[in-house]
């Protein structure tokens, strides 16, 4: 009985998922980082390279929300911020072991217009300085200097047309941008279409959540942020300097990083009375933060979370704990609490009575019953081993799962394994599908290095990643038949660092009602001892977040995000060249005025030659309602004013005929 | 801005109030009453300091600075280059501060892309806009040129808004600011209802003589402000001849409406009480501010086009094309509300009706 669920539920399960989609992240989370955009960390990612399997991508955006056409003067990198991305690669040191530090410069090419870009010169050009820590921000050493950032894509003639940069196109102001620095790292800092995607309008309509049939919108379409992109060896991040290739298997426990990213700005600024640039000073002040996607935005409450995006992950994050233990979210997934509330949360109900024992809701005792029991000897929930950071009291129940996914990672070890194998005891040893420990706890985006990246053209890649793996793991003939180690697709993704594609909102909401929990063994309320894919789980695993993927492509390569959406797009207007319209035209002209008229209009016309005039009156049926003969006139301008009070109201067509030909039409609206 | 939100402050004002001397409008000599003018600019000022806690938590001391300002719309925009915008925001419009800014309006940069000898040719959108190089055979208004310098100091300026005796230099500064008659006073100085700030009408080609009044929000304080002129009665918004192009809907009805054609009478015209006789939502400033940079002010008050040859209609084919032009959009996404606060409920996040951005 290895194979626990019969082969139509696994085709039923695996269609479901394919339906998933996710939420988003970081945006406007907090109410001070909210009026400080430049400095507003929005999104992180750390993922395999799907392209070199010895590089990791780091992606950290800020700035949420531009507008593509948002100009003149278009967002981009602030001046007076340190943008930073931190990696923490062991527990033998405190904090931070390697840290990059970007801050851009900006110059104006010429001062004396008011476009951004003229004439092959550009305003606000913004160019950065690279530094790298390898003591944990100890020592820094610039790795690149001058590095360039792109100008917005404000639109064609800024571009490609000779009055602007005159460039072969956009793309190729993004590939000029691509750097490597003195230390081997790919780098790209620059304007990107915001990867992000969430109904940001319903999900924060308190919990708001729908369907795509029912108008889930991705509240960030068409919009851009600022990404800096980093691709770094392997060997530069892992602690012992090794390759992919020296690890003992593709969860080597010795290859996980923690990475989380910020903002700081200096603590003091005076403000120039005659509109200078600020003068800043003091030391530098972390005011934005982010690791785990959603943290700030759906965990910390409102009356914390400046204090969050303030606060240092390693010294200071133990007291947000509270927040993982009993999830303000868990509430409305919850029908004792507010989860009749929620009608967009519906399908989510975390376990009240898995294996019927355990009740996860909020103040429940989770797993503690089982605490010091001889059962979980051995197990991550030996106190022995691990501390009381999983099982701390009787009324914690998250801290078992949702606490160790965003605070320590998940470490290969009972009861963490995909219940495949388990024989019913969540206890017993099962089949591996993620380790990312780290057990800083604190908030970082844990990853494995060494796990290999899925595809994006695998058939099973998925955005729903880890959640994604363990239905297959549980599933999926090609791993459900025993507990070996393999790779299974997904095992890449969120909350195994997180990619690009992940729907990270889907797979948190998924968490928080309990998703995790189920794959290790402990089955929803619904579960009686036949398959554990029961009308619950399904529930739970056909459940989205309503928006499901980004809307537009990612690049295959990097930076892997894709170009900033454009400013003007569409048909450029020009109006005719020669302002003395029609003297070198032979057809002549003709323009009416006043237009929209209501008694009289009259027309300006011009003959290249003389001709015999008319000009005739129709509806936009096409039918002539009147014409006007002005017999034979000379070449020349002519005017003509014409009494049109019998006319209907409406849209017509004033048509310049000459020697019997048809030369010129204008529209004319009557009114009254 | 299609489908996005502001914050608006919006605030109803008894004309009594505003008025220097308390007067309401019952009590104005007529429609242009000159007492009745006001200067409006808002603006946004901070603490001068700002202190970050440890844990990114402001403290704010110090005395509030000026940090953002708006009187005339587009002005910093697209009138003041990149490198002074920030100096213009945190400048009071007051005790002559303006002044290093007028450079700007007398020679504008808008100028140059509606001059074929200057950007013109490479800014095809506005090929419709070309400003007056020999108006009436004799003014070139372009960038650099004199304008109406050249009438300096003629007998022929005496009791005109132009003369130095009674407006002093501001109009008529040098020989190469021609905008400062027309530009820079539409921003600084507002318009008095004087020659030859009055409509071609019943002027007989002569732009220097009296025509027929259309404008007098005419107060002097040299800084950027929005004028009005509280006397004058409001267009009604159902008004066939309600037109968001203001003022230059105002003076092409006083051209050429029969109504209003006929004599130099004070009359009331429709968009008198349009931009930039203060501003109504539904003016269009963006369209009337290009036009006014190609030389439609000036057209209006007899400076015609270069392609009038003095006899026959002024009407030419530049004009015509001029008040032809339109920016773009000419109108919000939404309609606005008949009664106070004017503006517009704001978009719901959940289910504002989409609009395809592009």
């Amino acid at each position: 009985m290895k194979k626990i669920i019969n082969i139509k539920t696994l085709l039923l399960v695996l269609m479901l998922c394919i339906l998933q989609a996710a939420i988003a992240s970081s945006h406007r989370e907090a109410p001070l980082i909210s009026n400080d955009p430049l400095a507003d960390n929005t999104d992180l990612y750390a993922f395999k390279s799907p392209t070199d399997a010895e590089k990791i991508i780091l992606i950290a955006n800020y700035i949420p929300f531009e507008h593509p056409a948002g100009g003149p003067n278009w967002y981009s990198f602030g001046t007076n911020i340190r943008y930073e991305i931190h990696i923490d690669n062991k527990t033998s040191t405190a904090g931070d072991d390697i840290v990059y530090r970007f801050t851009f410069q900006q110059t104006n090419e010429d001062a004396s217009t008011f476009f951004n870009i003229r004439l092959g010169k550009q305003n606000i050009k913004t160019t950065y300085t690279c530094e790298r820590s390898m003591d944990g921000g100890v020592t820094f050493t610039a790795i690149k200097t001058g590095g360039l950032v792109p100008p917005p894509d404000i639109g064609p003639r800024s571009v490609q047309s000779a009055v602007g940069l005159n460039a072969p196109g956009y793309q190729s102001l993004v590939q000029s941008a691509i750097t490597t620095a003195t230390t081997g790292e790919k780098i790209f800092c620059g304007p990107v279409d915001d990867p992000f995607f969430v109904d940001l309008g319903g999900a924060f309509d308190v919990g708001g959540f729908r369907t795509a049939a029912q108008g889930a919108r991705d509240g960030l379409a068409k919009f851009n942020c600022h990404s800096i992109v980093l691709e770094v060896p392997v060997s530069t991040l892992q602690k012992d300097a090794k390759t992919v290739a020296q690890a003992a298997n593709i969860l080597d426990g010795d290859y996980v990083i923690g990475v989380w990213a910020s903002a700081s700005r200096p603590q003091m600024t005076t403000l120039s009375t005659t509109g200078a640039a600020p003068a800043v000073s003091g030391n530098w002040i972390q005011v934005s933060r982010l690791g785990m996607p959603l943290t700030n935005e759906a965990v910390i409450p409102i009356g914390t979370k400046d204090t969050w995006n303030g606060t240092n992950p390693y010294t200071g994050d133990g007291a947000f704990v509270p927040f993982f233990r009993n999830p303000e979210l868990a509430l409305y997934m919850d029908n004792s609490a507010f989860g009749g509330a929620v009608p967009g949360l519906a399908p989510l109900r975390i376990q009240s009575n898995s294996l019927g024992a355990f009740d996860f809701r909020n103040g429940k005792q989770g797993l503690w019953p089982l605490k010091g029991t001889a059962a979980v000897t051995g197990t991550a929930l030996d106190d022995a081993i691990f501390g009381t950071i999983l099982l701390p009291n009787n009324s914690s129940p998250r801290a078992v799962d949702i606490l160790p996914i965003f605070y320590t990672g998940v470490p290969n070890l009972r009861p963490y394994q995909l219940a495949t194998g388990k024989g019913g005891n969540p206890l017993a040893a099962g089949k591996p599908w993620v380790n990312n420990f780290l057990p800083s706890l604190s908030d970082a985006l844990r990853l494995n290095m060494a796990v290999p990246a899925t595809p994006r053209t695998d058939p099973k890649f998925s955005s729903l990643g880890l959640v994604q793996a363990a239905v297959l793991g549980l599933t999926d003939p090609a791993y459900n038949g025993n507990t070996n180690l393999q790779f299974i697709p997904n095992m890449d993704g969120f909350p195994n660092g997180r990619r690009l594609e992940d729907d990270v909102t889907t797979i948190e909401l998924q968490a928080v009602s309990g998703v995790a929990l189920a794959a290790i063994g402990l089955w929803y309320d619904d579960f009686t001892g036949g398959s554990p894919v029961t009308p619950d789980l399904l529930s739970v695993l056909s459940f989205n977040a309503g928006v499901t993927k980004n809307d537009t492509a990612l690049k295959t390569s990097f930076p892997f995000v894709q170009n900033p959406w454009r400013g003007f797009t569409g048909a450029s207007y020009a109006a005719p060249e020669n302002p003395t319209l029609g003297l070198s035209l032979p057809e002549g002209s003709l323009l009416a005025y006043p237009n929209p008229f209501t008694t009289s209009v009259t027309f300006h016309y011009k003959l290249a030659t003389a001709g015999d005039v008319k000009i005739r009156f129709s509806n936009v049926s096409g039918q002539v309602v009147k014409e006007v003969s002005q017999g034979t006139r000379p070449a020349g301008m002519h005017y003509v004013t014409v009494n049109e009070a019998r006319l209907a109201t409406g849209i017509y067509f004033a048509r310049l005929i000459v020697n019997g030909k048809i030369y010129k039409a204008v529209q004319v609206l009557k009114t009254l | 801005m299609a489908r996005y939100n502001v914050h608006s402050i919006a605030v109803k004002i008894p004309i009594g109030l505003l008025q220097k001397d308390g007067k309401d409008v019952s009590q104005a000599a007529n429609i242009l009453d000159g007492d009745f003018v006001i200067g409006v600019w808002a603006s946004a000022s901070r603490r001068q300091i700002k202190t970050l806690s440890a844990t990114g938590v402001p403290a704010y001391s110090g005395n509030f600075v000026q940090v953002s300002r708006l009187g005339m719309p587009l002005t910093n925009e697209a009138v003041i280059p990149l490198g002074s915008k920030d100096k213009w925001n945190a400048t009071t419009p007051y005790n002559s501060n303006d002044l290093q800014f007028a450079p700007f309006f007398a020679n504008p940069e808008l100028a140059l892309y509606m001059d074929s000898s200057q950007f013109g040719g490479a800014v095809p959108s506005l090929n419709d806009l070309r400003i007056q190089t020999h108006s009436l055979g004799t003014y070139d208004f372009r960038n650099g040129k004199p304008g109406l310098f050249v009438l300096k100091g003629s007998p022929a300026l005496a009791g005109t808004a132009l003369d130095d005796a009674i407006f002093g230099t501001v109009l008529l500064p040098d020989a190469t600011s021609p905008r400062a008659v027309d530009l820079l006073p539409i921003f600084y100085t507002g318009v008095p209802n004087l020659a030859p700030y009055q409509l071609a009408t019943g002027k007989n080609n002569n732009v220097l003589a009296p025509g027929k009044p259309f404008i007098n929000n005419f107060l002097p304080t040299l800084g950027d402000m929005l004028r009005l002129n509280m006397a004058v009665p409001p267009t009604p918004r159902n008004d066939p001849n309600f037109s968001s192009l203001g003022i230059i809907q105002a003076a092409v009805l006083g051209l050429t409406n029969p109504a209003y054609n006929g004599s130099t009478m004070l009359q009331f015209i429709p968009n008198m009480d349009g931009f930039p006789n203060g501003r109504r939502l539904e003016d269009d400033v963006t369209t009337i501010e290009l036009q006014a940079v190609g030389g439609v002010a000036l057209a209006a008050i007899g400076l015609w086009y270069d392609d009038f040859t003095g006899t026959g209609s002024p009407v030419t084919n530049k004009l015509v094309r001029t008040i032809s032009f339109k920016s773009g959009p000419t109108t919000n996404d939404t309609t606005f509300r008949t009664s106070f606060p004017y503006v517009q409920n704001p978009w719901r996040g959940y289910d504002y009706t989409l609009k395809a951005r592009f």
